[in-house]
């Protein structure tokens, strides 16, 4: 999105900002820090989980010989194909439900907010219910939430959807002030009615804050750990962030397995933030800046 | 536009997919025509042999699903059950403090008519049903524990130790030898806050009278007035600690132990199929821990470490039955006491292993104490101002001053957790 | 355009309403609902199951008498305070950095991204490993006192918590720190140069106040993040040695459920509630009326 504009200029004496020439010592630093910080624990990760308990006497060395089946054993032990499919269903249904109802809730309120008093106040209770964390919530919920049957992963993906609300009130509510009345107009002279209005004019032009919705959602539910903690206690409903929590234990001193099992769930996250990084980046900037 | 048929569309499927999967996954018979019985252990070292227990009992009974967890940090997850107003089928859980709280908000069947309790140990049920007023058995004795130290036998006979202490100033003296040889005396693991409570019951257990705690509910006592030389006693093995107990967790010294780097672990019984794991020809073996200089008035701090309980509303209820009973059959109880060298509350099934050889004669003879942390108030942590107390010896504090403050944060938190909600 | 506009104002299509009312009745139901409970059993001695009864302010007098909840604002606030201004400076410098002609910059910037695509609890998890064992061991071999040990078991442990939390915090508030800076203008430093300021000069009179939103942001979002600290205490000490590192959210979850404390920690989670409502009031006052001023 934003490309790094190089503007060439006169000839400077003093800069720090933007030299001519590339600042070799930043870099340096810069790719040193990463390396070690960042990329450091992710090899420690990686290398742990390929090796064998009696390879750990030089933990940080790569393994001579590979060993594949910590992957299996976490794979089993954990039930990693259900816990699989419990977070990338509550993930991928609440994207999709969340971007077709908040934006719908966030539009109507934030376009008719000055017609409409209830709209106006709606605006503000759910703004100010961002200032509500989870936390203060949390007990009652879940006494509430077990006697609405709610303490599985149907349950869990109905609530993520209500509670993305407040915050994602206050993006759309951002992004729709910007849009052109005009457009919506024209289209009620031609007759449509307002949903028409919203999901055939309105929502298409919203494509940009949906991104930056879906991406905060997906970071949100994919790696929460304290509503499903609280939530769900049949193992068959579980999450993957969970899972690791409740097998903690069990892992006991294989640290090799409990690498693995860790690997799994981080794998499928930095292959999409392999591919996607450019869109990702952009769409938390927007999201935050907006 | 198409962004937005897409959109829709993938709403429509997982709506739909919604409605038909929310029929069948969320009930508790599964539409194959099976019955699920949830499972909850409260231990984690006993998983595997459950899991192998369980596969036979499937096996057996093809109609029927265990769904098995045992999870980290058991006792809160069951806590939260309950004010969810949920519960597992069967509970495996401990006779202690989270039983009698699980007791209080009255979720176990009573199982005394059942039949596989005609073959446990009445001195067992006992054990269960002292904790709690009113008649019934509301949860069935399977196995119980043995506190005591863990020791490498090679160790011993490396630093020159031939005889088993069996008073206090024996186990000091054997310690000091050990560290004089370059051995650590004592494998401490403290970052795991609960391993501190059991060298504290085991000396409570021993030197304070059992009657004492009803004082201290009524707070006619303090502990700053009677436990001054328990907790000195509970400080003095830190001396013969490898350095880092404070950062060094459970798991951690089970791999010391098992690798011979530490000669005693002060526990019990239920370690030990931990260092098995990793270690299976360890020569080890356990002893009472000595807390007092008169060896005759030694006691092995003993409980319930497994009992069966049946959640009072559940769906499943035959099914669950079925399952416990298999449990208790002598078969699988002398699978669960070989493998997790612990003994068995069910007649005739005897512990012979040669790691527990040396505690097992004094379960028989049942020269046993309870634990006394199981009648302190449920919302006291115990283990937390021991950890500090811990941490702060670790920091070079004199013993007088850390007893004088631990015991007076001990008090605190009692009172503050002794608080009548009735 | 007025006219149409004035069209649209007189009359909202009750259809409108009837779409926005499931969300909204939703919300109330789950959100609003469960709020207003807890504000009700922290007036009462319920323990979460069985009966009840109003004990008045009982629960909130208890509060104040508690160590272990005192214990744990003061914690809480010693965190969120040093992670705050931690995580800020640190995000600010590597923005810089970031912003300066550096190679693969786009590389970087991903690279600096990457913490923030982790799951916490992993993390820690991960972070457990390095304190507990990488590092004394390291500590050992090269007979370093200090090093050789776990400092998760020491009265340090707070240190291993914030490590934790800047390494992955530091992702989020370095990239919006970076699109503040890239969003200024070169022609405003060349005019500055022109008047011969120092970088220094140059950072605190023209960069910050131009970022100054950004400023704000990262603040907000990072001080009532900081106050809920929960998934790497959870992975990494429970909240020990002792009650250390148990910050309010640990202190709700382990005694409000495992304590038997519902109630209580209602209380607590009311009083949480008015303390981050409160903080953030003011920072935005505070702040919005220092951007104004800079501007």
């Amino acid at each position: 999105m934003q490309a790094t504009e190089t503007t060439s200029v006169k000839p400077k004496k003093l800069k720090r900002e933007r030299p001519n020439h590339t600042n070799y010592t930043a870099t340096a630093i810069l790719a040193v820090l990463a390396i070690f910080a960042i990329l450091g624990p992710l090899y420690l990760t990686v290398v742990i989980a390929l090796k064998d308990p009696s390879q750990m006497n030089n933990v940080l060395a790569w393994p001579s010989k590979i060993n594949w089946s910590n992957f299996k054993d976490a794979w089993e032990m954990t039930d990693f194909p259900t816990k699989f499919l419990n977070t990338l269903f509550i993930t991928v249904v609440n994207i999709v439900f969340t971007i077709i109802t908040n934006s719908f809730v966030a539009y109507a309120i934030t376009r008719y907010r000055s017609h409409s008093k209830l709209f106006n106040g709606l605006y503000y209770y759910l703004v100010s219910a961002m200032f509500i964390p989870f936390n203060v919530i949390m007990l009652p919920l879940v006494k509430q939430v077990s006697m609405f049957h709610m303490d599985n992963v149907f349950g869990i993906t109905i609530l993520y959807i209500i509670f993305g609300l407040p915050m994602n009130t206050f993006l759309y509510a951002g992004f729709v002030k910007q849009i052109p009345i005009a457009l919506e107009e024209a289209a009620i002279m031609d007759g449509a009615t307002p949903l028409q209005v919203f999901f055939k004019v309105v929502f298409p032009i919203m494509k940009p804050m949906h991104a930056t919705v879906a991406i905060l959602s997906f970071m949100w539910t994919w790696n929460d750990f304290l509503m499903p903690l609280v939530l769900l206690s049949n193992p068959k409903q579980q999450t993957l962030q969970l899972a690791q929590y409740v097998f903690q234990g069990q892992f006991s001193t294989n640290y090799n397995l409990a690498f693995a099992s860790y690997m799994l769930v981080l794998a499928p996250v930095l292959l999409m933030y392999i591919f996607f990084q450019r869109y990702i980046i952009a769409g938390v900037t927007s999201g935050a800046v907006k | 536009m198409k962004f937005t048929k897409l959109l829709l569309s993938v709403a429509g499927a997982t709506a739909l997919t919604l409605a038909l999967a929310g029929c069948g996954s969320s009930s508790s018979s599964s539409g194959n025509g099976k019955t699920t019985v949830q499972f909850l252990s409260t231990k984690t070292e006993n998983a595997s042999t459950y899991k192998e227990l369980i596969k036979e009992f499937e096996k057996k009974n093809p109609k029927i699903d265990v769904e098995f967890s045992s999870p980290t940090n058991a006792a809160t997850l069951l806590k939260t059950d309950l004010t969810k107003g949920t519960f597992p089928d069967v509970v495996g859980i401990g006779g202690d403090a989270t039983f009698v709280a699980m007791q209080d908000a009255k979720v176990f069947k009573d199982l005394s008519k059942e039949s596989y309790v005609k073959t446990v140990d009445p001195t067992y049920q006992k054990m269960i049903t002292s904790l709690y007023s009113g008649k019934g058995l509301y949860a069935v004795p399977y196995a119980t524990n043995a506190s005591g130290i863990i020791y490498n036998k090679s160790l011993f006979k490396k630093a020159g130790i031939t005889k088993i202490p069996t008073t206090w100033d024996e186990l000091m003296a054997d310690a000091k030898t050990l560290k004089s040889k370059g051995i650590t005396p004592f494998g401490v693991a403290f970052k795991d806050s609960w391993t501190t409570l059991s060298p504290w019951n085991q000396i409570v257990g021993n030197v304070i009278p059992d009657s004492w705690i009803k004082t201290r509910l009524n707070n006619k006592s303090t502990f700053a007035a009677t436990h001054k030389a328990a907790l000195n006693q509970w400080l003095e093995p830190l001396k013969y600690a490898q350095k880092d107990y404070m950062g060094t967790s459970y798991n951690d010294i089970n791999r010391d132990f098992a690798n011979g780097k530490v000669a005693m672990i002060i526990n019990g019984n239920y370690e030990i199929p931990e260092i098995t794991k990793l270690n299976k020809d360890i020569d080890a073996d356990m002893f009472m821990f000595p807390v007092t200089n008169s060896a005759s008035d030694n006691h092995v701090v003993s409980g319930i470490d497994v009992a069966f309980g049946i959640y009072n509303k559940t769906k499943v209820s035959s099914a669950a039955n079925k399952l416990v009973a298999f449990l208790m059959q002598k078969s699988s109880a002398e699978k669960y006491t070989q493998e997790q060298f612990s003994f068995s509350a069910i007649d005739g099934v005897k512990q012979t292993s040669k790691l527990v050889a040396g505690i097992s004669p004094e379960i028989e003879k049942v020269n046993v104490k309870n634990y006394p942390d199981h009648y302190y108030p449920s919302a006291f942590d115990m283990s937390k101002p021991l950890t500090q107390s811990a941490l702060n010896a670790s920091k070079g504090m004199s013993a007088s001053q850390n007893v004088k403050q631990t015991l007076q944060n001990i008090d605190n938190t009692f009172n503050t957790a002794n608080v009548k909600n009735k | 355009m007025d006219t149409l506009r004035k069209r649209t104002k007189s009359k909202i299509s009750p259809t409108l309403y009837i779409a926005v009312a499931p969300m909204i009745i939703l919300f109330f139901v789950f959100h609003t609902i469960p709020f207003l409970r807890g504000v009700f059993y922290s007036f009462t001695d319920w323990p979460g199951y069985g009966a009840w009864h109003f004990v008045g302010l009982r629960n909130y007098l208890y509060m104040f008498s508690n160590s272990q909840i005192g214990d744990a604002y003061w914690f809480t606030f010693k965190f969120a305070l040093v992670a705050t201004i931690l995580v800020n400076l640190i995000s600010l410098a590597l923005a810089v950095g970031l912003n300066s002609r550096i190679k693969f910059q786009n590389t970087m910037k991903a690279l600096y991204f990457l913490p923030y695509m982790l799951g916490t609890l992993i993390v820690g998890f991960i972070f457990n490993f390095i304190f507990g064992t990488l590092i004394p061991q390291f500590g050992q071999a090269l007979n370093i006192g200090w090093l050789s040990s776990n400092i998760l078991g020491t009265d340090h442990a707070w240190i291993g918590i914030l490590i934790v939390t800047i390494w992955q915090g530091l992702a989020f508030n370095t990239l919006i720190y970076l699109s503040g800076l890239q969003s200024i203008s070169t022609e405003i430093y060349e005019a500055a140069e022109l008047d011969g300021t120092t970088p220094w000069q140059k950072f605190w009179r023209i960069t910050f106040p131009l970022i100054a939103p950004f400023f704000t942001i990262n603040l907000v979002l990072s001080v009532k993040g900081y106050l809920m600290v929960f998934d790497q205490i959870m992975a990494m000490t429970s909240g020990g040695p002792g009650n250390s590192t148990t910050s309010i959210s640990v202190l709700i979850y382990t005694q409000g459920f495992q304590g038997s404390q519902f109630a209580i920690q209602s209380a607590n989670a009311v009083v949480l509630f008015i303390v981050v409502a409160a903080i953030s009031l003011f920072q935005l006052r505070i702040l919005n009326k220092r951007e104004e001023r800079l501007q």
